[in-house]
């Protein structure tokens, strides 16, 4: 069903204010405010803004107060005359904007501008009026820090803007602009390195959001799966961070980014594999520590997909290659446990999943609980009603937290997806199906291109240098180049 | 393009479901198995009788209160015939694939084994490491029933004693595949290690009649029907040749005759073969390194050319070993040690000569040894108590 109340075709027409109230109907937070400019009652005004989006201070005091008090205003002649005043500076005023287009007054008035509409010139003067209540700068909840920034990206566009214009003060960060969300109308801003960026990943990006025509741009995967390349692939294809030093390095290696108004992220394209492994608080510690850590989130990253699965394999299929001994104590743990291994290992994944759900749905203080009232209480009690044996336990524990290790949420999502597959694949076919698990898994991550950049293409370097920040973090005077796979404009980062 | 590549996974996966080895017989949860550790083979008036222990999984809270191991016979006009009897007396699953020895009676052993080990090499399920072992003396199923006890399993035991010759030097595990590899070198002798049975030295109430193993060196084969025994020093003076002595012990006397035990911690033996007219001559090298371990003297090691005397007691002794083992094998015709392995890698042409003669040409065949050992550690007190007591006296 159509919204009677989407703006009708009206550009070109003269702007008046009985057209912009039928516009935004009758909503009660629309304030219209009827003025005459300089005092004279030939030239009469309206000024409308949303209450709410405004500061009725700013309002009062630098726009209403000069309107009527300014001399030279007193002094107009007609209407024309004094909107060439105002926008000359009578109304002494950072931002003010001459308005020609009916659309143009809707899209600002909503944006937090307030809008003089002067219906015998048919034109209007937006003044940026901004004052809605936001939230203050916080610590990120998401992301740990560790010896690095410690404030998080906010819901307010600019304010996310600003925080990177500080960490890169240079000219070559640009900043562009798009609305998306027909009915939203959110801005959403595209910031990349002019003198570092790929061009072409700058008309790629703008491309795709310049062809989304949605609704609503109010959550993170309205604008996602547009910006993906495979809009329904379960691997994550867009880094989503809420650090503004994270967006900032990646902005310095030649990426792009994306933020999006009243969404406290930043999106980051194109994903790689690496940035999986990577995280800002490896980039505060010593090489070598960061890159014993790294190596060790790959190593987790291959448990976790590989373990569940194994497990079912060998006690299902290839109980030869266990050791002897390992294959007496799996057997002596499944005594009177009624179920095969393979359902034992997927009511636990089942588990694990509903705690996870549970604990991302509850408040904090009470989402610990549920991890204690999960995680001991329901394991201990499993095992002694002999509904699943303790190594059933220990290896799901051990998958669960070890996919935990790695940084990026959605690649952990991914990872849990392919665990399940492996797991049923294992439980068919043994290490037959776990290997078919894999190279499905492989086979998925190698045929994924993001801005033409291939999702593995981290590991495909030719050149020592082009290994440098995989799979161990290089000390800095050594990492002297950007990734080769995103061919920057600028190579070298460092003589 | 998109619909080809679909098409060539789904038929990719497709056939892996249906050529995949891993069939439903083979999908059994671990819990619904049991175990074999160890096979008994004997054969008597043409029926094969097998005996084989099972591993019985116990819940970890009953601490051994119950045997672990259980001890089944079955007999069969073949081994498949008699493995297969074994099914009705457990509700369980069978499973080979832990066998870890295969043992085979003296008699059994006399009459050729090969079609014994036949069913074993054959199957996928069991691992090639598995081990075979030779019963002197006696029938495999009275081997297990003698020495299986409730506190210490067979195949914990001959894993222990397995594992202990290193200290020993007078046996080692041949395990299938070297099996199969000595069977397919024609002109070798089939060598597999010996057990037998002493009796008990600790004997709780649980252990009556119960009986120790003991390792007993080599068993010999003709073709694959058990020859002979090679029994005590001579099976360590074969162990030098074939590099089994990892890690044995000498002992020797110093120049005033107190004893010295030296341990044995490098062994490289080498072997060259040549020809005088056409017999053919070996020469084996054996170059060993060793620690002192004990000293009874309390002569300085390092003066009076203590060291040299030592190594050239040590050599003696090695060497005496390596002379009886391989007269013995000489006298027996049993090349054990592999000497015609070494012609046909040298002279590939030679060897076709040797056929059906080997055994009489291996009897002839020159072999001298030349030993060179040194002595690395000594771990030399300077000044004992005990030299400076003897001191005093004087």
């Amino acid at each position: 069903m159509k919204n009677k109340k989407s703006a009708p075709p009206l550009n070109g027409e003269k702007i008046t204010a009985a057209k912009v109230l039928n516009i935004l109907g009758s909503s009660s937070d629309i304030v219209t405010r009827k003025v005459y400019v300089g005092g004279i009652k030939t030239l009469p005004a309206t000024l409308i803004f949303v209450d709410g989006l405004v500061s009725q201070d700013k309002i009062s005091e630098y726009v209403l107060k000069p309107l009527n008090e300014n001399q030279l205003l007193r002094n107009s002649l007609n209407e024309k005359d004094a909107l060439i005043k105002i926008l000359d500076g009578a109304i002494y005023y950072a931002t003010t904007k001459a308005v020609e287009q009916i659309d143009d007054v809707i899209k600002l008035m909503m944006s937090g501008f307030s809008c003089l509409v002067f219906d015998g010139e048919g034109k209007a003067i937006a003044f940026e009026t901004r004052g809605y209540e936001k939230r203050g700068l916080s610590q990120s909840t998401e992301e740990t820090s560790f010896r690095g920034l410690k404030i998080s990206f906010v819901e307010n566009l600019r304010d996310n803007t600003a925080m990177l214009r500080l960490l890169i003060r240079t000219p070559d960060l640009t900043v562009e602009e798009i609305t998306v969300g027909k009915q939203t109308n959110t801005m959403i801003n595209i910031l990349y390195m002019q003198n570092i960026c790929n061009p072409f990943f700058v008309d790629r990006v703008k491309e795709k959001l310049n062809s989304i025509d949605i609704d609503k741009a109010l959550f993170l995967e309205d604008v996602i799966p547009y910006l993906s390349e495979k809009k329904f692939s379960l691997i994550p294809q867009v880094q989503t961070t809420e650090k503004p030093d994270s967006v900032a390095a990646n902005l310095l290696e030649g990426k792009i980014a994306v933020i999006i108004e009243g969404i406290p992220y930043g999106l980051v394209l194109p994903l790689v594999a690496n940035d999986i492994f990577q995280s800002v608080a490896g980039y505060g510690t010593n090489y070598v520590v960061a890159s014993s850590f790294r190596t060790l989130s790959y190593a987790l990253f291959f448990i976790s997909l590989i373990m569940p699965g194994f497990y079912v394999a060998l006690t299902r299929f290839h109980i030869e290659m266990l050791p002897s001994s390992l294959a007496y104590a799996i057997a002596a743990s499944k005594i009177d446990t009624p179920f095969p291994i393979y359902v034992e290992i997927l009511v636990m994944l089942f588990t694990f999943f509903t705690l996870l759900q549970a604990s991302s749905n509850t408040p904090t203080i009470i989402s610990s609980t549920v991890a204690i009232v999960g995680g001991l209480v329901l394991g201990e009690a499993a095992i002694n009603a002999k509904l699943v044996s303790p190594a059933v336990i220990v290896v799901v524990a051990g998958s669960a937290i070890s996919s935990l290790a790695i940084a990026n949420t959605d690649a952990n999502m991914a990872l849990w997806a392919f665990m399940v597959l492996n797991v049923i694949l294992s439980t068919v076919l043994g290490i037959f199906g776990l290997t078919v698990g894999f190279l499905i898994s492989l086979y998925l991550l190698a045929s994924l291109e993001i801005l033409g950049v291939p999702f593995l293409s981290p590991y495909a370097g030719t050149k020592k240098y082009q290994l440098a920040d995989s799979f161990i973090r290089v000390p800095s005077p050594v990492s002297k180049f950007r990734p080769f796979y995103l061919k920057p404009k600028n190579k070298r980062k460092e003589k | 393009m998109k619909k080809k590549i679909s098409f060539l996974v789904l038929i990719s996966v497709a056939a892996l479901f249906l050529f995949s080895g891993c069939t439903i017989k083979s999908k059994t949860d671990i819990s619904i198995r049991e175990t074999v550790t160890i096979v008994g083979v004997d054969e008597v008036d043409g029926v094969i009788k097998l005996t084989i222990t099972i591993e019985l999984v116990q819940p970890p809270e009953s601490n051994g209160a119950s045997s672990s191991v259980a001890i089944y016979t079955a007999e069969g006009n073949s081994m498949f015939d008699a493995i297969q009897k074994f099914h009705a007396y457990t509700d369980k699953i069978i499973f080979w694939g832990h066998v870890n020895y295969i043992l085979i009676g003296e008699d059994t052993a006399k009459l050729g084994i090969n079609k014994y080990i036949d069913l074993f090499a054959r199957d996928h399920e069991v691992k090639q490491n598995m081990k075979v072992v030779i019963v002197k003396e006696s029938t495999a199923e009275d081997f297990i029933k003698d020495t299986n006890l409730k506190d210490a399993p067979l195949n914990d035991v001959l894993t222990s004693l397995f594992d202990d010759p290193k200290n020993l030097s007078n046996d080692s595990e041949v395990s299938i595949l070297q099996y199969l590899h000595m069977v397919s070198c024609k002109k070798n002798c089939l060598y597999i290690p010996s057990v037998t049975t002493t009796d008990k030295k600790e004997k709780s109430e649980d252990d009556e009649g119960k009986k120790d193993v003991k390792l007993d060196g080599y068993a010999l084969f003709d073709d694959d029907a058990l020859k002979t025994y090679l029994e005590g020093d001579n099976a360590k003076g074969v162990n030098w040749i074939i590099d089994k002595s990892h890690a044995g012990y000498i002992t020797i006397t110093d120049k005033k005759g107190d004893i010295v035990v030296v341990e044995v911690t490098k062994n490289k033996p080498s072997f060259e073969v040549d020809f005088s007219g056409d017999v053919p001559e070996a020469k084996i090298t054996i170059n060993f390194n060793t620690n002192i371990v004990e000293y009874h003297g309390s002569e300085d090691i390092f003066i009076n050319g203590q060291i040299d005397h030592l190594i050239k007691e040590q050599n003696k002794v090695v060497e005496e070993e390596i002379v009886s083992a391989i007269k013995f094998l000489q006298e027996n015709k049993t090349d054990m040690i592999g000497v015609c392995n070494k012609v046909y890698t040298k002279y590939p042409k030679k060897t076709d000569s040797f056929d059906g003669i080997w055994p009489e040409v291996f009897a002839k065949t020159k072999i001298s040894v030349k030993i060179e050992s040194s002595i690395d550690r000594t771990y030399n007190i300077n000044q004992p108590v005990a030299h400076d007591e003897k001191e005093d006296e004087q």
